[in-house]
């Protein structure tokens, strides 16, 4: 009997030859099961625990590559560069997905970077569209008003100062806190405070627009044609039929939304028009409710309400860009740019766009790629923050490609569920649609456009 | 910021020397608030490596949230203090 497998004293089973021509002294190996069981699971959890070191390092890479610009010095009356976040959910997915990309890979860099930023989410289709787009309307209407107005001060012919008729309502008014708790003893009051992106001669070295996620973008792209082009009031339509929006979760995933019936500014109705819609509304929501519950219906009711204030329905449909009037004929004339009135910063139109796709594949046949995908994740980490740090250094900034820079993150439309683009394209909404643009708009835009990947460049 | 019309606007009855003891409690209270702002906001957002006698961009941002924060805080806390007032106070006049 061959002494080599026989065990050592003490213990049982069957010892391994090889281990004796390896020169290793003699253990039991466990079973053929136990190795296979061991095996898979290690391989698992270390490729899990590789790719979140991986990723670690990359976000401390990024982020120590940019601290330095945080520490420059600022102004007591200075505001630094902001930065506008637009992020929506991927279809048939919530917002949360978005926001674990924007919080682990984006906002690390631009917060250590001492940039602000302001973040504007969307669980439905349409809320980006309609913020951009009522935002340029507000500011046209504005800048419309200012050119109209003229001042009316009343003036005291001996004196020839201002005369106040109030009763101290403009001390009141004027009345400053700051001033009777002697704060500025040492230093000058501010007397306003200016944001960098005002003092910034280049503008589209001022501010930025991240979109994540190709709905955002789109929304994005449509939001500032439409309130550029379209016109400052709600197109007044006839009779609007009220189609139930029944695949349309209020809360929950989100569906492709049926934006364009239902939902318009409640001055353009009548009351008595907008009571019938909301009764028809009602009706139809108790009837396609599996519960049918009195208590749902009025909770259904509020979210509509609130929803219907939030998306509008587009003043300007794509086909009508060409005929729209461009409401700056001063920007094609002369080198200047739009500045928002509060603050005179340049307006979105000319700050520049980084698009960041947000792949997210869902289902039970993806699984296998989804599992690769799930192993591979330091390589869209290490994407994202190269771009985001580009953002951030503002170093490689180029016009807007007409045709060719709409389709920015076309790839991640790949992994949008059939059966949702499907129903989108039935129900002509917004994110199926192909995003359509006009010249006099795009040539004011500019990209974000980094094609180097510095942390693979590092290694 | 001025709450000083306020006073006034709600209890017309008040002699004027009751609304300067009303101006200067809203001064105190003012006072006070700030400089627990200033105390805060300093040990959280300043480092205390003082390298430079500048405030840094890093900073001025931190600066500008924690009073935000600091302030939505204080108007919150205040509403839910409102809250539980009006509810002792009802369930006092409850039998």
């Amino acid at each position: 009997m061959p002494t080599s497998s026989t065990p050592p004293k003490g213990s049982k089973g069957f010892a391994n030859s090889m281990l004796k021509t390896l020169g290793l002294p003699a253990f039991k190996l466990p079973s053929r099961n136990w190795m296979l069981f061991w095996t898979v699971l290690t391989a698992s959890l270390s490729g899990v625990a590789y790719d979140k070191y991986e990723q670690r390092k990359i976000i401390d890479y990024y982020t120590g590559k940019v601290k330095p610009l945080s520490q420059k010095p600022l102004d007591t009356n200075k505001l630094p560069r902001k930065i506008t976040v637009f992020i929506a959910p991927p279809p048939n997915d919530y917002l949360d997905s978005s926001m674990k990309i924007w919080r682990r890979y984006v906002k690390p860099i631009l917060h250590y970077s001492g940039v602000d930023y302001e973040l504007i989410e969307e669980e439905n289709q349409g809320v980006i569209r309609t913020t951009v787009a009522n935002h340029l309307r507000a500011l046209r209407k504005e800048l419309q008003s200012s050119n109209n107005e003229e001042d009316t001060i009343l003036f005291d012919e001996k004196s020839a100062q201002p005369v106040s008729t109030d009763n101290g309502q403009e001390f009141k008014r004027r009345f400053d806190y700051r001033d009777v708790m002697g704060i500025f003893h040492t230093h000058q009051k501010p007397k306003e405070i200016i944001s960098e992106d005002s003092s910034i001669s280049d503008s589209k070295l001022s501010g930025g627009v991240i979109c994540l996620g190709r709905g955002a973008y789109k929304e994005y792209i449509t939001g500032l044609h439409e309130g550029l082009l379209g016109p400052l009031e709600a197109p007044v339509e006839e009779q609007l039929s009220s189609t139930v929006m029944e695949g349309t979760a209020l809360t929950g995933p989100l569906r492709s939304s049926n934006d364009q019936e239902n939902i318009l500014e409640a001055d353009t109705l009548t009351i008595a028009d907008s009571a019938v819609d909301n009764m028809t509304a009602e009706d139809k929501l108790v009837g396609t409710n599996i519960s049918g519950e009195a208590t749902i219906k009025e909770e259904v009711d509020e979210k509509t309400a609130e929803q219907n204030s939030k998306v509008l329905k587009p003043f300007i449909s794509p086909s009508e860009y060409g005929a729209a009037e461009f409401p700056f004929p001063e920007l094609e004339m002369h080198n200047t740019n739009i500045r928002e009135t509060k603050n005179a910063v340049p307006i979105l139109l000319h700050q520049p766009v980084l698009m960041i796709p947000t792949p997210n594949l869902l289902g039970f046949l993806t699984i296998p790629q989804r599992i690769i995908r799930f192993y591979e994740r330091r390589k869209y980490c290490a994407f994202v923050c190269s771009q985001t740090y580009g953002m951030v250094k503002q170093d490689t900034i180029r016009p807007f490609a007409d045709p060719q820079d709409l389709d920015l993150g076309k790839e991640e439309e790949e992994d949008w569920p059939r059966t949702w683009v499907k129903q989108g394209l039935e129900r002509k909404s917004e994110w199926t649609r192909e995003l359509q643009s006009d010249k006099r708009v795009t040539k004011f835009m500019y990209i974000y456009d980094r094609k180097d990947n510095e942390y693979d460049n590092s290694k | 910021m001025s709450f000083f019309g306020l006073g006034g606007a709600s209890q017309p009855q008040l002699t004027s020397e009751q609304k300067v003891k009303a101006a200067e409690t809203e001064l105190d209270l003012v006072t006070d608030m700030f400089n627990k702002l200033v105390d805060n906001c300093h040990k959280k957002c300043i480092s205390t490596s003082y390298t430079d006698g500048t405030l840094t961009t890093g900073e001025s941002t931190c600066l500008d949230r924690c009073v935000a924060k600091y302030f939505e805080t204080n108007v919150k806390i205040g509403e839910n203090m409102q809250k539980m007032g009006q509810n002792f106070s009802s369930a006092g006049k409850l039998p």
